[in-house]
């Protein structure tokens, strides 16, 4: 005899299974939107504005004046960081390696890593850094530029970076992963110290490249 | 030999894990040819003893490691006491040196009056 009990009760589960896989996004969200309000025919109409990075000009570490048409049309990772950081960074680095592996040959993706010591991070230092962790500009640029230009990006990149001298190293920045679509828009935030959050950051990269 | 609860081996790899494992790995792997490994480390082998006064003082300049170059300054932490430093390096050269006897209290402290 069918038991009907048993029979709901599967049917119950299943359907909540089937809701749960539903509800895993499939598109990423804009992270950095603001409302802007603008009078048309008399009324107020409120538009929702979905903001694109900044255009900048720095250097990579092979001494290539580089603009933000690199980026252009290219799922793109951002980070700040700098040589002589002796407490996030190598982890940072450490994971974005993995994301280096696994994209090295995909030309629709690139990294961005900004040295927030323009200082010490000369060209050659950072061309030097490149070498021994061994990548190439082709897919993992690192930047380097006049100090305000670099703390104003980290600002609208909205992962904040600051000199301080108490700080191991002489600076203070967040150790953030951003992930910015085709359009220069930021669809994810990460902490890229967390291997786990960089995984979940690379399936994330996956449906924007899919979304192409 | 039963070991009791304050095993200095345990309280090194917690040291480790805060002060060190960020750019030599947690498995002493290293990082790259950025940070030079001290697992199956020809260096670390050969400079044992000068490990409390690396870690005091960092150390900078390029060194050879299995042949490879690396050329990353490592900073010092004078923020550590003596007694922490002793228990780091009793950790890396139990973990990562098993040619080596393990140190016994006097050798890291003879080790450690060889700083400056």
């Amino acid at each position: 005899m069918l038991n009907w009990k048993l029979v709901i009760w599967v049917w119950i589960v299943g359907t909540i299974g089937l809701i749960g896989c539903q509800t895993e996004p499939k598109e990423l969200p804009y992270l950095d939107i603001k409302t802007e309000s603008r009078s048309e025919g008399g009324k107020t109409v409120y538009d929702t504005l979905v903001r694109e990075m900044p255009i900048f000009a720095l250097h990579n570490q092979e001494g290539e004046l580089v603009d933000e048409t690199i980026v252009e049309g290219k799922v793109h990772v951002v980070d700040m960081f700098f040589i002589n950081c002796p407490t996030i960074c190598p982890i940072m680095k450490a994971n974005m390696l993995n994301v280096y592996a696994k994209y090295k040959d995909n030309p629709n993706v690139l990294i961005l890593s900004h040295s927030i010591d323009p200082e010490r991070d000369t060209i050659a230092a950072l061309k030097d850094y490149a070498d021994r962790l061994g990548i190439s500009s082709e897919r993992w640029q690192l930047l380097t530029g006049p100090m305000k230009d670099i703390f104003k990006i980290a600002e609208a990149y909205m992962v904040p970076a600051e000199q301080d001298s108490r700080a191991p190293g002489g600076f203070l920045h967040s150790g953030a992963f951003l992930l910015l679509d085709q359009n220069r828009r930021i669809r994810g935030i990460y902490d890229g110290t967390e291997e786990g959050e960089v995984e979940k950051m690379m399936r994330d990269m996956e449906l924007l490249l899919n979304a192409a | 030999m039963a070991y009791r609860c304050t095993n200095p081996s345990k309280k090194g790899k917690r040291l480790y894990e805060v002060h060190c494992a960020n750019c030599h790995g947690e498995e002493g792997q290293g990082l790259a040819q950025l940070y030079p490994p001290l697992a199956n480390s020809d260096y670390l082998e050969a400079h044992a003893t000068e490990l409390p006064c690396i870690i005091l003082n960092g150390i900078e300049g390029e060194i050879l490691v299995n042949g490879v170059s690396y050329n990353q300054q490592m900073l010092g932490h004078p923020e550590l006491s003596d007694a922490q430093i002793a228990n780091i390096t009793n950790y890396v050269v139990r973990q990562w040196v098993p040619s080596r006897p393990a140190p016994t209290p006097k050798d890291l402290k003879a080790w450690a009056d060889g700083c400056n």
